[in-house]
């Protein structure tokens, strides 16, 4: 009985797999083609001659490597700027009620809910009146509002799982306040906390609208706007070199994503929840 | 524990008072840095925009910028193309987080396993969220090509279609394939999130659960569920309200076409605000919006809430 | 564990704190000039003895756009050298997003100098108030050597804002071997509409290729993007519609109007053209030798010869001529247009129109001639024979002579003709009637310019 459900697991899984990652490998066939077969039928499922051109193209030009650059610079920085403020935030918004605590937290959530595009002139205006139109700090800091929010909402869920007589018994050790967050709980909301770590990574990765918008030097531009200005433009697609940029623009994350999920699967609450 | 303190605050009210102001004290510290960070890049902006959507501010006369009686509101709530953007917007947020959620929990359920491999395929489920959106608009609108598309050369060589489907230019068809291309990107981040909360589920409640007798499903259903409910409440209301806000996917891949079968309120805002120059008009709906997804959430919250188990 | 990670986000913290800490001030230092060190000390040097060095900015989708980024870069490079006493900073902002972006950098008061922009943008740039008159700082010759039709569509209200740069007549593509297949002469093309049309069926007729891709007879942009509604004037004018009447008001719900949805409507129903798609679309249909005929501007041979593949050898099949003689009795289409503006608040508008006069130039015409093949709307540069090298130059050449410009004569403009692209959806793929949808876009677009 066990072992059949293993094996149906697996096929599930495989099939699933399999079919939900095919758009990905027709993008990494697609950027191993010239322009003359990929339109055409039958498809060349996989590429009969196969070309290094298109790479050559994308990352041989300074320009590629610079919008990369940008990217990561503007998503790390997000990443732990949201990830320090959201873990102290949606703590205190699980643990404590306050005066206006219940209102700060609606609030919190409700900048995520008006259209960016009307706000666009308003924060425009805003970031050039503190002199921040052209640098990194305005990116950071609107995809951090971006993803901050959500990370908070997200986080306190993960919180709000977590035992109270956890806190109780660290005070009765005589564990101080920030000791008890740190050592005690933080710990526990390990797998959450990464999770929103992605998530605003990700948030940053894929903004498009500010990096547009805040930033219009061509050697701060980020990965999104630079790809649409640079292959996306006023007469034609060039499809084997977005889908190699595709490629480049997803590949490194993933990798780190890879590399980063052991910290994820973990049964450190079970340990702590004895203890 | 309460009655201790209750005792305590009875023996020592000076110290009690004390403590609760500490606490109150660290609490409000935890929240400042957020908040103050969030009022000047966000909170601030958006007020501005409210009082905007009460005057006629409109790019064409910018000189001037009168009070005009609601009659942005007014415009937008006449408007029966408002009301039928709000529908799509509606049947697109639900279709996609419901079923991002329904295979990210089936994905999630399925690597929580003892199977082997399993970091290799969260690794590759997680690819697509990994894509920048403007990037998934162009890959779909490619495989969804009519004529030269790899989806009308397979389902066409499986005889499961006569004729090419123009997917993206057909109104029947046009906000499905907006819908997949969506929730392909999302399923990721609904499944690790759901992973991650499936993972602070302690053992014990499991394995009573086994020992109880209760099958696979009564399982999931009376101990997992239950405790993964606060997680699962969260990132659903997250996916609802960034869906709502989706923009780029339409604009690239549609462009609320064809006949405005994907005229969803982002584009209609984008019309309204940058197309017709009517900023005022364009605040209006991001207000009446607000109000609505505000309302939303509070209910949302409140009927959830009761699925779920706190640990006190 | 968990401590090692959180040191190393410390780590990262403190790096991070420093690296913004550092283009803070980068940016404070050289707000507006380049981030490369260098160079900003030479610029200091040079701000130290020349104190009022003008610096003017130019935004544009050319700076990374791969087919015009070399050309564009060169004709930005000649001005600099030209010009030492200018520092000309540009702005590249990608196509489809340009518009938004520009009206939110002007209406926050960060205007660039030099705006370029095509003919549909520009006139809803001059209704939000961000160009200035420019008859006083172009040079008069200039002025009166482009072509009295094109420097009307920059002129509104008698105000020329928006000075043609290089135009875009719209003319008639054919694949030459879909012909001969058809048993079409490949070296004749259609002359009159009608002919263009029975071409079509009978190019479509071959229904698909050996490889089984699907063959259409002809194709029009005539979905999603405002762009389709745009071109479409060209097709209303074949059939003796128009969409202003002489006295520049709406009359979009004509007789030729109704007849130019009628043969698209006719066209996608019997399966002769591809229904739903942009311009964009159709061109990889044409690259990929999936189309008979098409119409598009000057540009299309190098869009062909880059997505097809093939390069050069693509223009063996590849047939150019004038859009066939409809009911005017002579070959009737629109141009669309690159035209350059100066911004009411730039700083200094004499070096902004040194920067146009130096693009509008011989020299720089000719030039990106030589690159992409581009037509100029002027007097005295269009009949140079470096502009009419090929039959290809000619053609068009002579189209342009044929060709009316947009009628954007309102702000908004760009709105009406997504109105219009909904219309040719409705009645394509949506399959509604023609008279009903044509009646209730003129509404639709009588409501939005009566606003």
């Amino acid at each position: 009985m066990k072992q059949k459900n293993t094996v149906l697991s697996y096929v599930l899984i495989i099939a699933f797999c399999i079919l939900f990652l095919f758009p990905i490998y027709w993008m990494l066939s697609t950027s191993f083609k010239t322009n003359d077969v990929i339109m055409k039928l039958p498809p060349q499922w996989i590429p009969r001659a196969p070309t290094l051109q298109n790479y050559l193209n994308v990352f041989g030009d300074n320009k590629f490597l610079t919008f990369y650059k940008n990217s990561i610079i503007v998503s790390l920085s997000t990443t732990v700027t949201s990830l320090i403020l959201a873990v102290l935030a949606s703590y205190s918004f699980s643990r404590f009620k306050f005066f206006g605590s219940n209102a700060i937290q609606m609030v919190f959530l409700s900048t995520q809910m008006f259209p960016a595009m009307v706000l666009l002139i308003a924060m425009y205006t805003m970031y050039r009146q503190l002199n921040l139109i052209n640098t990194y700090t305005a990116l950071v800091l609107a995809c951090t509002t971006k993803a901050l929010p959500l990370s908070v909402w997200v986080l306190k869920g993960f919180y709000d799982g977590i035992p109270r007589d956890l806190e109780e018994a660290a005070s009765i050790d005589g564990c101080g306040r920030y000791e008890t967050l740190f050592k005690v709980i933080l710990p526990l909301i390990k797998p959450g906390a990464l999770a929103v770590a992605i998530y605003a990574f990700l948030v940053s990765w894929d903004d498009f609208l500010w990096g547009l918008t805040l930033v219009n030097k061509l050697e701060m531009r980020t990965l999104t706007p630079g790809i649409s200005l640079t292959y996306l433009g006023e007469f034609s697609y060039d499809w084997a070199k977005v889908m190699t940029a595709a490629v480049g623009a997803s590949v490194p994350v993933l990798t780190a994503f890879i590399f980063m999920q052991k910290y994820m699967i973990s049964g450190l609450t079970v340990g702590a929840v004895k203890g | 524990m309460k009655l201790a303190s209750v005792l305590n605050n009875r023996i020592n009210g000076n110290r009690y008072r004390s403590k609760v102001m500490k606490d109150k004290a660290f609490a409000v510290s935890l929240v400042v840095p957020a908040l103050i960070m969030l009022i000047l890049t966000i909170i601030i902006p958006v007020i501005s925009v409210v009082r905007m959507s009460f005057f006629e501010y409109n790019l064409l006369h910018m000189d001037k910028a009168p009070w005009n009686n609601f009659d942005n509101y007014i415009s937008v709530l006449k408007d029966k193309e408002f009301y039928l953007s709000f529908l799509r917007t509606i049947t697109y947020v639900f279709s996609t987080v419901g079923l991002a959620f329904i295979t990210g929990l089936i994905f999630a359920l399925l690597l929580n396993t003892e199977i082997k491999g399993k970091n290799l395929f969260r690794g590759a489920l997680f690819l697509p969220w990994t894509m920048p959106q403007v990037i998934i608009a162009i890959v779909w609108m490619w495989m969804l090509q009519t004529d030269y598309g790899i989806m009308n050369y397979v389902l066409k060589s499986l005889h499961l279609i006569q004729e090419n489907i123009n997917w993206v230019g057909d109104p029947k068809t046009a906000m499905l394939s907006v819908i997949i291309a969506t929730v392909w990107k999302q399923m990721s981040i609904m499944m690790v999130i759901i992973l991650a909360g499936l993972q602070t589920v302690p053992a014990e409640l499991k394995e009573a659960a086994l020992m109880d007798g209760a099958n696979a499903f009564q399982r999931f259903w009376n101990v997992i569920l239950p405790s993964i409910m606060s997680v699962i409440k969260t990132v659903t209301l997250t996916q609802i309200i960034i869906n709502f806000q989706m923009f780029g996917l339409f604009y690239t891949m549609t462009g609320g076409g064809p006949v405005d079968a994907t005229s969803v309120l982002s584009i209609y805002t984008h019309e309204a605000a940058f197309m017709s120059f009517n900023m005022g008009k364009g605040a209006a709906v991001g207000v009446t919006w607000l109000l609505f997804l505000i309302g939303f959430a509070a209910l949302y919250n409140k009927v959830l809430s009761r699925k779920e188990i706190y640990a006190d | 564990m968990f401590k090692k990670s959180l040191s190393i986000l410390l780590v990262l913290v403190v790096m991070i704190s420093l690296v913004l800490v550092g283009c803070g001030q980068t940016t404070e230092q050289n707000d507006g000039g380049e981030t490369d060190n260098a160079k900003q000390a030479e610029d200091k040097q040079a701000e130290d003895k020349q104190p009022e060095k003008a610096k003017i900015t130019m935004t544009s989708w050319l700076e990374v756009e791969q087919s015009v980024e070399a050309i564009f870069k060169e004709m930005i490079d000649a001005f600099r050298s030209a010009n030492p006493d200018i520092e000309v900073e540009t702005i590249g902002l990608p196509f489809n997003q340009y518009k938004d972006q520009l009206l939110v950098m002007s209406t926050s008061g960060n205007a660039p100098d030099v705006v370029m922009g095509n003919s549909q943008m520009m006139v809803g740039f001059n209704g939000a108030g961000i160009l200035a008159p420019l008859e006083d700082l172009i040079s008069k010759e200039k002025q009166a050597d482009i072509f009295d039709n094109n420097l009307a569509g920059g002129t509104f209200d008698g105000k020329l804002v928006a000075i043609p740069w290089i135009t875009h007549p719209i003319g008639l593509f054919y694949n030459k071997e879909l012909f001969e297949k058809a048993g079409l002469d490949p070296e004749k093309a259609p002359e009159t509409w009608d002919e263009m049309v029975q071409a079509a069926k009978k190019v479509a007729a071959l229904k698909q290729d050996k490889d089984g891709n699907r063959i259409y007879g002809i194709g029009h942009s005539i979905g999603k993007v405002a762009h389709a509604g745009s071109v479409f004037n060209g097709i209303i004018y074949s059939h003796g519609g128009h969409f202003l009447d002489a006295e520049g008001k709406v009359d979009f719900d004509n007789a030729g109007t109704r007849e130019a949805m009628q043969y698209i409507k006719d066209m996608v129903d019997a399966g002769v053209m591809p229904a739903g798609v942009n311009q964009k679309e159709i061109r990889g249909l044409f690259a990929n030798e999936q189309l008979g005929i098409m119409f598009d501007g000057d540009m299309g041979r190098a869009v062909f010869r880059k997505l097809s593949g093939k390069g050069k050898e693509f223009d063996k099949i590849m047939g150019v001529a004038l859009i066939p003689t409809g009911k005017t009795g002579k070959s009737e289409t629109v141009y669309t247009e690159h035209q350059l503006g100066i911004a009411k608040e730039s700083n200094d508008q004499e070096a902004a129109a040194k920067l146009i006069e130096h693009l509008l130039s011989k020299e720089m015409i000719v030039r990106y001639h030589e690159t992409n093949s581009v037509l100029a709307p002027s007097k005295s540069i269009g009949k140079l024979p470096e502009m009419n090298e090929d039959y290809y130059m000619e053609v068009f050449n002579k189209q342009l002579e044929r060709a009316r410009p947009l009628p954007a004569t309102h702000p908004m403009f760009d709105n009406a003709m997504l109105e219009v692209t909904k219309a040719l959806e409705r009645v394509s793929v949506g399959k509604e009637d023609v008279d009903p949808v044509v009646k209730e876009t003129q509404q639709k677009i009588e409501s939005l310019y009566s606003k």
